[in-house]
């Protein structure tokens, strides 16, 4: 499998019949970029569960790889891409992996989407901690503004996460 | 099930919702009072988690058992056989008792942290099952939580207890191999999956949402649960934190890896599992090269054997002078003839004869000394495993660096280094 890996190629191969050429182009997705997400996250969405797991793997080495320093365009546009699916009416189990991917490879472009997640009881958790993950002022913000909407009864889980983001290595297990 | 308990103060918890207010408890028993307990005072222990290795660190006088299925308890009680446990769902409740110096942790990796920083805060010494921590900055907490409270914490990572372990540390920090080169660890795959994990009816027994605790909300199902737990990385982390953190802490010992502070380049290739549940790799490799001095470990799975001393896992250590090969790092570690019929000169390096780990532990409860395997060196052992699982999971080449507990240069690595709690959970504010 030539390893510039285009989106097309990648569906093609994990929707197709040849289980070594889903599992060669599911474990090295990384060049098909953000353009393959949607239409993997429909493949998760399917019943076929051995190319779910494939779609759901390939997802995840994308917008892994798309975190390498040094690439910030291609991380931002992973990054909307997994937004897209995290608001769309894909199956829950691919909208919760793309939330949770978001985690990671999530900035500012993802901020909104993750905030309004948490008004989505299925998903609010999963929302929480992804915006959790993600360091500086403007999640914290996006978490303020979380709490401030939250549901009822949720507000505290928003500000314990506001805390958690504060723990440092010296003061971990600390109280 | 209905929760015994003894306490005739009004419960300081009520409910998940309160888990952020779990007080410091200052026990008024005997270690409490003096700090530590005499030779002939009996240090009061509990279990928590009593399944799989749980069961090895039952005593026959233990005062409390603790675990999220009934029919581990009911188990577990048979083996108590001077008196009767108080038998709890919920560890906060032993940890509220008094009269308890001590408790062992044998749950799943995303508890240890958590169970072991609450313990400390409630004047317990603990034993905690390894891996140390499911995530980098949990072992610091841990480390933190022991140093701050003044407990003894011993992770049970046993190997530094055997005496071939021992030898093979004396023959090697004595020069025999010449200067480590390399050591390359050899282990079977991670378990194969049968099955796609489809979501059952939780058991009545179990409290499944108390068995997740911390982790990430998923539907029950026997195989992600009890042992097969190690098999996902949201609880486990495949045999790499697994045995994983076994044959590591024996090349850390041997290698005077302990207290290394500088710098670590990790990179790791592996396969997925094309059927079923399991999300830890199928195939795993993982390269750590150190500085100064440099050497490289290796981990590979599966891997072969080295046929001058054969098993099924162990460690092959190359130095400029010899080679010598050790043998799994757990109970059963093993290491070739010439490594047990040396004697080290008397002027040179004594590994710690270790009377059996708990015991160990058991002692150090009584004389304030840091244990064998003390929670600062499980935190090390464990972030190389967790290292190697974060390389893995990005793809592509890593540096960490031990002085500040960060990676260099990569941001997004840096989010690896804690996994957010499911609510009510969390690290901070205790």
């Amino acid at each position: 499998m030539n390893s510039k890996m285009t989106a097309r190629r990648l569906l093609k191969a994990i929707r197709g019949t040849d289980a070594d050429a889903r599992w060669s182009a599911a474990e090295n997705p990384a060049d098909a970029g953000a353009e393959a997400i949607p239409e993997l996250a429909q493949v998760m969405s399917g019943n076929d569960p051995e190319k779910a797991k494939a779609a759901r793997v390939a997802m995840e080495r994308i917008a892994l790889a798309s975190t390498a320093p040094g690439n910030e365009e291609r991380r931002r546009s992973v990054s909307r891409a997994l937004a897209a699916v995290a608001r769309g009416d894909v199956a829950l189990a691919a909208r919760r992996q793309a939330v949770r991917l978001l985690g990671f490879a999530g900035g500012a472009e993802a901020y909104d989407t993750l905030a309004a997640l948490i008004g989505q009881k299925d998903l609010r958790e999963d929302a929480r901690m992804a915006l959790e993950r993600i360091p500086g002022n403007a999640a914290d913000r996006a978490l303020e503004q979380a709490a401030r909407n939250a549901p009822a009864g949720y507000e505290s889980a928003l500000r314990r996460s506001l805390q958690d983001r504060k723990i440092t290595r010296r003061d971990a297990g600390i109280r | 099930m209905s929760e015994t308990s003894k306490i005739r103060r009004r419960s300081f918890l009520k409910g998940a919702a309160a888990t952020l207010a779990l007080p410091v408890i200052v026990r008024e028993g005997v270690i409490a009072r003096n700090g530590k307990p005499g030779a002939n005072d009996r240090i009061v222990i509990a279990n928590i988690g009593v399944g799989g290795m749980g069961r090895n660190h039952i005593r026959p006088d233990s005062a409390a058992l603790c675990d999220v299925d009934e029919n581990h308890l009911a188990e577990a009680a048979k083996r108590v056989t001077e008196g009767t446990p108080a038998l709890y769902r919920d560890y906060r409740r032993i940890l509220e008792r008094k009269d308890i110096d001590a408790v062992t942790i044998a749950t799943p990796d995303h508890w240890h942290a958590l169970m072991t920083v609450h313990a400390c805060q409630a004047g317990k010494h603990v034993l905690c099952e390894k891996p140390t921590a499911k995530t980098i900055l949990e072992g610091r907490a841990m480390v933190n939580a022991a140093r701050h409270y003044r407990r003894v914490v011993q992770i049970n990572a046993q190997g530094r207890s055997h005496p071939n372990a021992r030898l093979a540390c004396n023959y090697v920090r004595n020069g025999m191999l010449g200067r480590i080169q390399r050591v390359d660890i050899w282990h079977p795959p991670n378990f194969r999956p049968d099955t796609w994990g489809e979501p059952q009816r939780v058991p009545s027994t179990l409290d499944w949402d108390m068995w997740l605790g911390p982790a990430p909300w998923a539907p029950y199902h026997p195989k992600r649960c009890h042992f097969h737990f190690r098999w996902f990385m949201d609880y486990g982390g495949g045999f790499l934190r697994d045995r994983g953190n076994h044959a590591l802490s024996i090349v850390s010992w041997l290698t005077d890896n302990d207290g290394y502070r500088g710098r670590v380049t990790v990179e790791a290739s592996g396969t997925e599992f094309r059927e079923g549940s399991f999300d830890v790799p199928a195939t795993l490799h993982v390269k750590w090269e150190f500085q100064d001095p440099e050497w490289t470990l290796t981990w590979t799975q599966p891997g072969t054997p080295n046929p001058r001393f054969p098993g099924d896992w162990g460690a092959t250590y190359t130095g400029d002078r010899d080679v010598l090969v050790v043998l799994a790092g757990d109970g059963g570690c093993d290491v070739e003839q010439k490594a047990k019929d040396y004697k080290p000169p008397s002027d040179g390096f004594h590994a710690f004869e270790s009377p059996g780990h708990f015991q160990n532990w058991l002692d150090c409860i009584r004389t304030g000394e840091k244990p064998v395997m003390d929670v600062e060196i499980g935190h090390h052992v464990v972030t190389l495993c967790n290292l190697g699982n974060i390389a893995w999971r990005l793809g592509r080449k890593v540096v960490f660096d031990f002085s500040t507990e960060r990676f260099v240069d990569d941001p997004v690595a840096d989010r690896f280094l804690h996994e957010p709690y499911r609510s009510p959970w969390s690290l901070s504010g205790f």
